[in-house]
């Protein structure tokens, strides 16, 4: 007894000196000016979703959106964290070097991604969400083209338009865009959308604005990580987790900074 | 004799004898020529004729000739009998009612039902198979022709063929193809319907156990009581001759196997089901005219990896390609300046309905294996089979390889595992299942043939199906490491790591390796079994061990880990059998660490236990430059140092000296059995 309140007395000390560790943020005003910056047009239309299978091939029709060229970073992500006082995310990891700047958040729970599109909406009285899985299939494949990849050829070519093997995640737009000036769509983080999964949602989607299932156990992740090969990282790949994420195993922490997420703007 | 006279002799006799006063004796019978229903009789016996209406012709010795279908007959003195006027003719009339002659009996294998058929009744049938006979036949000539609309003329087929068979396999129709073994002449007919028509004579097998009738005993099918329960007393019909005895046994020979099924009560061994139906449907009875499944086996290749009866229509039966002893795969690198030794690998199928057609085309002949991409098929494995040998099996092979819903197979990779050797003999173990289907090229690694990667939480392996299925065989498979296979994938990996001397493997995409290092790490911490590893498992690992690296800088925390590692490796060192060098490396990192004085001699044993594991002089060196917390590379004599510093009774030699340059290849670890 007296050893586990040895522990969590450490872990407290320790934690509490991660907390002091600074972590550089922006100000609103230039969090916000860089969010609507690096917003991307994308013209809505109709388009085949899936290639088959469980991911089953069926049109879908979508409006026009804007959506972030960029995952959200720990420099903007920290930024909102201290405007809404809220704890840095990841604290474990304020030591690594590719936990700050321009590196992509890691969010192990969807609603931290959700929550920071909510804020956006709040601050500026823009339609700032999530994407739906649609819209993110849509733009990853440069308003729908049959493409594997989200790269600028829609092939791999590992080391110069995907990032080269890494036990960590890169930088975000270090690699092209794809055509549609979209970074990191295939690679570095998966990436949380809106969508409940459901194995066979594609089976009976909306054809208009698909919002996904209207309830369900797990959220969709579309993209792919470094964790993965990079074979993984198809546009049509479609993962799945528990929206909020074990934090332990045995007694010992589970960290994962693998799930990251981008804003869209809804019209 | 009198028993083998067809019915409708034995009364045009009967009609004889009542005519002339006498009894008359056949002495032999004999057809004349098939199919125009004359008979030839020999009697023997004095005639003292009275000629009423019947006009007679006699010659001696007598012989009657009977026609089965007028119900009339001239009788002809031939040998100039003294007592009979020479020549006379006698035309003689049957005065009663005509009868229906009943021309066959068939057997549906469904239903387990004999059918007696009148010519009007096969006729009918013989024309409800037509379509499907004919279609078949259409695209077997559309395959050996040579015109220049071939391809089209394939296609057009096909898609008809396809058209009437795919609802035989699925809708609500799917059970309705009749499998008909008939009696006289063609033995197999196909209807695509179960209609028949309810006005035919029939007598189910079942029925015969409830009569005790006993139609079928001592291996014999009577064909006398077939033919009595059949009609029983009804005297509107007649037998013709030509269903015999002969006939009876040679259909009981057979196809002994299907008519004893019910019968006899015992285990059914022939697969009655729709699809066997269907399988024996294309294997070729509609093509050949006689079909034979009792003596008849499909060898799929010279070793005769697997025969197949098909009167046992297993209807998954599992093939091995190229055979059941596999095939030694040697890879060159992606450089092409080094062979990577794969041992031998075997891939295992389980073919059905066209698959197996295609199947059947094996021996010498070019398979072609693809993933299916559409909508239905996505993951599934496809087979197209053309022998240039065999026209009438290549035929069959091509025809249904394309048919959608048909020509799916599942199978099995398997490889040569030393560690479950008993004897010198080859024992082929499962390490991953077809299924899956990764998008777009797999990029260089790939082009080796066989490449391993971890995409959407799983190991998957794409393989050019000719480096495991042999010559001939082309196309690309992409199996599926399941989670029951996890145990054997990771001995696979090892046995070729270590056979490779534990230099870089090019088949396995480095995030692949990192992650298979991230599970096996987690496995020598905690009391889990790979096999029982699920998806969640598995990403638990990956995020375990981030959290073990981002806590490790923390002495309480580390502590904490160590015990944990020293715990469980204490008593389940044999875990550490088939970890690679990067995890040894990382084991030892971590247990070279300083903490706490308490576990500092465990942390001591246990760097000696995973040294016992060590194979070869090349592995050692291998652990060492691995020996960091991310399984980065490391500088060697660095980390010897580390380990020597550690251990308070170092010397090299202790450890290595025993170890061989290289460790054996393709055979059991031998250390630490």
């Amino acid at each position: 007894m007296l050893y586990k309140l040895f522990i969590s007395l450490f872990i407290f000390i320790t934690q509490s000196h991660i907390l002091c560790a600074k972590a550089a943020t922006l100000t609103k005003p230039q969090l916000i000016q860089q969010t609507l910056r690096h917003m991307v047009f994308v013209k809505g239309g109709s388009f085949i979703m899936g290639n088959g299978g469980n991911n089953y091939k069926h049109r879908v029709i979508l409006d026009n959106f804007y959506i972030n060229k960029y995952t959200t970073t720990y420099l903007e992500y920290d930024t909102y964290s201290k405007l809404t006082h809220k704890p840095l995310i990841q604290q474990m990891l304020l030591f690594m070097h590719w936990r700050h700047g321009g590196f992509p958040v890691g969010t192990s729970d969807w609603q931290q991604a959700k929550a920071y599109c909510r804020w956006l909406r709040q601050q500026t009285g823009l339609a700032f969400d999530l994407p739906t899985e649609a819209q993110w299939e849509y733009a990853a494949r440069s308003r729908g083209k049959q493409v594997n990849y989200a790269t600028n050829t829609g092939k791999l070519n590992i080391g110069v338009n995907y990032p080269n093997y890494s036990t960590h995640p890169q930088k975000v737009g270090l690699y092209p865009p794809n055509p549609l000036g979209l970074y990191d769509m295939s690679g570095n983080v998966n990436e949380w959308v809106n969508d409940w999964y459901d194995l066979n949602y594609y089976n009976h989607s909306q054809l208009l604005n698909p919002q996904g299932p209207t309830t369900g156990k797990e959220k969709v992740l579309r993209g792919d990580s470094y964790l993965e090969s990079p074979q993984g990282s198809s546009v049509y790949m479609r993962f799945h987790d528990r929206p909020k994420a074990k934090r332990q195993f045995h007694g010992m922490p589970l960290i994962n900074y693998a799930y990251g997420f981008r804003c869209v703007i809804n019209q | 004799m009198d028993q083998l006279l067809p019915t409708v002799i034995q009364q045009k006799l009967q009609q004889l004898n009542r005519t002339t006063g006498r009894q008359w004796a056949v002495n032999h019978y004999k057809d004349s020529k098939p199919g125009d229903k004359k008979y030839i009789v020999d009697v023997f016996g004095e005639l003292i004729g009275s000629e009423h209406n019947q006009s007679w012709r006699f010659n001696l010795p007598y012989e009657v000739f009977l026609l089965e279908s007028s119900a009339s007959c001239d009788i002809i003195n031939a040998a100039n009998d003294p007592q009979i006027e020479p020549n006379k003719q006698y035309h003689f009339t049957n005065t009663d009612p005509v009868k229906k002659i009943l021309i066959d009996i068939i057997f549906i294998t469904n239903s387990q039902t004999f059918y007696a058929l009148e010519h009007s009744d096969k006729q009918a049938i013989e024309n409800a198979g037509m379509p499907l006979k004919q279609t078949i036949s259409k695209l077997v000539n559309a395959i050996n022709s040579k015109r220049n609309t071939r391809q089209q003329d394939i296609k057009s087929s096909k898609h008809q063929l396809q058209t009437l068979i795919l609802p035989l396999i699925n809708g609500p129709n799917s059970n309705s193809l009749t499998e008909i073994i008939s009696f006289v002449g063609k033995k197999w007919l196909y209807l695509p319907n179960d209609d028949l028509p309810s006005s035919l004579h029939s007598y189910p097998l079942t029925r015969d156990i409830e009569n005790r009738a006993k139609i079928m005993t001592h291996h014999k099918l009577d064909i006398e009581k077939l033919k009595h329960q059949l009609v029983k007393h009804e005297t509107a019909f007649t037998w013709a001759s030509n269903i015999t005895q002969a006939h009876a046994d040679e259909l009981y020979q057979q196809h002994c196997d299907i008519l004893n099924i019910t019968n006899s009560h015992k285990k059914q061994i022939v697969n009655m089901s729709a699809d066997a139906r269907l399988m024996r449907y294309l294997f070729g009875t509609e093509i050949s005219s006689n079909f034979y499944p009792h003596h008849r086996h499909v060898a799929f290749s010279i070793d005769a990896v697997a025969k197949f009866s098909l009167a046992q229509a297993t209807l998954t039966s599992q093939v091995y390609l190229p055979s059941q002893q596999g095939w030694h795969v040697q890879l060159p690198t992606a450089n092409r300046q080094r062979t990577i030794d794969l041992g031998y690998l075997r891939a295992g199928f389980e073919f059905n309905l066209s698959g197996f057609a295609g199947c059947s085309a094996l021996a010498n002949a070019k398979l072609h294996f693809s993933m299916g991409k559409t909508n239905k098929n996505a993951g599934k494995l496809f087979v197209k089979g053309i022998n240039d040998i065999d026209k009438t099996i290549s035929a069959q092979a091509d025809a249904f390889a394309g048919i959608e819903m048909g020509c799916a197979t599942c199978g099995n990779l398997a490889w040569d595992n030393p560690e479950t050797r008993e004897d010198d003999n080859k024992n082929f173990k499962e390490f991953a299942n077809v299924g899956y289907q990764l998008a777009g090229d797999l990029g260089l690694g790939a082009q080796a043939g066989f490449y391993i990667t971890f995409t959407n939480g799983k190991f998957r392996i794409r393989l050019n199906a000719g480096i495991v299925c042999g010559f001939g065989v082309n196309g690309v498979i992409d199996y599926t490491v399941d989670v029951h296979h996890l145990n054997e994938f990771v001995m696979f990996v090892y046995h070729k790591i270590k056979d490779y001397n534990f230099g870089y493997l090019g088949f396995i995409d480095k995030n692949a390796f990192n992650i298979l290092s991230d599970i096996l790490t987690f496995y020598a911490f905690f009391n889990v079994q790979l096999d029982q590893l699920a998806h969640t498992g598995i990403e638990q690992a990956i995020t375990w061990y981030n959290g073990l690296k981002q806590n490790w800088h923390s002495p309480q925390l580390r502590q904490q880990y160590l015990e944990q590692l020293i715990q469980h490796l204490r008593s389940n060192a044999h875990k550490l059998k088939f970890t690679p060098p990067e995890v040894k490396g990382r084991l030892l990192y971590l247990l070279t660490e300083k903490a706490s004085s308490t576990i500092e001699q465990s942390q001591r044993q246990i760097i000696l236990k995973i040294l016992d594991y060590l194979q070869s002089i090349k592995d050692y060196d291998q652990v060492l430059k691995y020996m960091s917390i991310d399984g980065h590379r490391t500088d060697q004599q660095h980390a010897e140092d580390r380990l020597q510093h550690f251990l308070a009774d170092w010397s090299k030699n202790k450890f290595i000296v025993k170890l061989p340059n290289k460790a054996l290849i393709n055979t059991a670890v031998k250390r630490h059995t």
